[in-house]
């Protein structure tokens, strides 16, 4: 894959990564409540498993355009979310707060939040692809820098669509 | 750099496609929004006593024998929602449960159920759980109204004065009347001719 290409996707992972630890951070006793919910920690443990969860998004957030290797903790970890999430769907629990955008965008747990995960994680992994090597000059730089921005603005955007989406469903059936 | 042109328009319109993806969904998102929120207001009858007038003060009693009047000024300045009903009338039925939470919403708005003739008021009151709402059975006060169809409702300021008024059916209709009230609008009818004429 070009690097250009895969900078660009590694950036975009790595801002999403640290807005949703910022996210977690901000509201440290909320995210434990939304940790206990998913109901995979003992009670005892869910405030470490918490910070454990911050910690490790900060870092993959710091190694996916920095380390070559980068992109394997990031879709390690994107698996362990999925896991969680599908643990509970298998459960019935689909009302539980899946805790990816802080409290005010509260979204429930579904098939669309797998899919999602497994887009990401794959994207990362591509860009592992090897590529012929190719001096970046001031046009990639513009490339890389917008299509973060972009890419960014546009997953933010489709995460408060989702999120309004149930709302919308219920305004649409009541008469 | 001529491949750095490619890669740029190739990242470009992936972009691009993502964005406009994006931008179908909130625009269907907005259809709904205003084909549903379009504001509906409770349709306001031509007759009885007019918004802006002082409603006429009567006394009347509750289902308990308790003398109560309704209308008039109030020692504690509540607004005071009157609601006609009838343990007859289905959308009565629909309304009580959203007016326990318009009247936990509004804070500090007084609520008296009117109905009258004969019928089965107690069990209707029990049913819907509005027992610590007066109930009041008085014709005096629908034909002074002159209220033609339920569910009738009425807000009165704390002076006793008619702030809006109108038949009301679902939730956005009572909700219409306190609208109209902060608005200082007869009613939202008259606030939609407004704003529709003024965008003209």
């Amino acid at each position: 894959m070009d690097p250009a290409f895969s900078l660009a996707v590694r950036g975009a992972l790595a801002v999403l990564f640290l807005a949703a630890a910022v996210h977690k951070a901000r509201d440290f006793a909320g995210f434990r409540a939304v940790l206990a919910d998913y109901r995979l920690v003992p009670g005892w443990a869910v405030g470490c498993a918490a910070a454990l969860v911050v910690a490790l998004e900060c870092g993959v957030a710091i190694a996916l355009p920095l380390t070559p290797q980068g992109p394997w903790p990031a879709a390690g970890l994107l698996g362990l979310y999925t896991g969680a999430i599908a643990i509970n769907l298998v459960r019935g629990r689909r009302d539980i707060d899946c805790g990816c955008a802080g409290r005010t965008a509260r979204q429930a747990l579904s098939g669309w939040l797998i899919v999602r995960n497994v887009v990401l994680g794959a994207a990362a992994l591509a860009t592992l692809a090897p590529s012929p090597p190719r001096p970046l000059v001031w046009l990639d730089a513009c490339t890389i820098g917008g299509a973060i921005t972009a890419l960014a603005a546009a997953y933010a955007t489709l995460e408060q669509v989702l999120a309004a989406a149930p709302r919308l469903a219920l305004l649409r059936g009541s008469t | 750099m001529s491949e750095a042109l490619l890669v740029s328009q190739v990242v470009l319109w992936t972009v691009v496609v993502v964005l406009a993806c994006v931008v179908f969904a909130l625009a269907r998102q907005i259809g709904i929004l205003y084909e549903r929120v379009a504001p509906a207001g409770a349709l306001m009858m031509q007759r009885g006593p007019s918004v802006g007038d002082v409603g006429p003060t009567i006394s009347a009693e509750d289902l308990a024998g308790r003398p109560l009047t309704v209308g008039g000024p109030r020692s504690d300045r509540r607004r005071t929602l009157v609601l006609f009903v009838s343990p007859t009338c289905p959308v009565c039925s629909t309304l009580l449960p959203v007016l326990r939470s318009v009247a936990r919403r509004e804070g500090g708005v007084h609520v008296v159920l009117v109905s009258d003739g004969p019928g089965e008021h107690d069990r209707f009151v029990r049913e819907h759980r509005v027992e610590h709402v007066p109930y009041v059975l008085s014709a005096t006060l629908g034909l002074t109204y002159q209220v033609g169809r339920l569910p009738y409702a009425v807000l009165l300021d704390g002076d006793g004065v008619i702030r809006s008024k109108g038949l009301v059916n679902s939730r956005e209709h009572l909700e219409s009347l306190f609208e109209a009230h902060e608005r200082g609008v007869t009613s939202l009818q008259d606030f939609l001719g407004r704003t529709g004429a003024a965008s003209q």
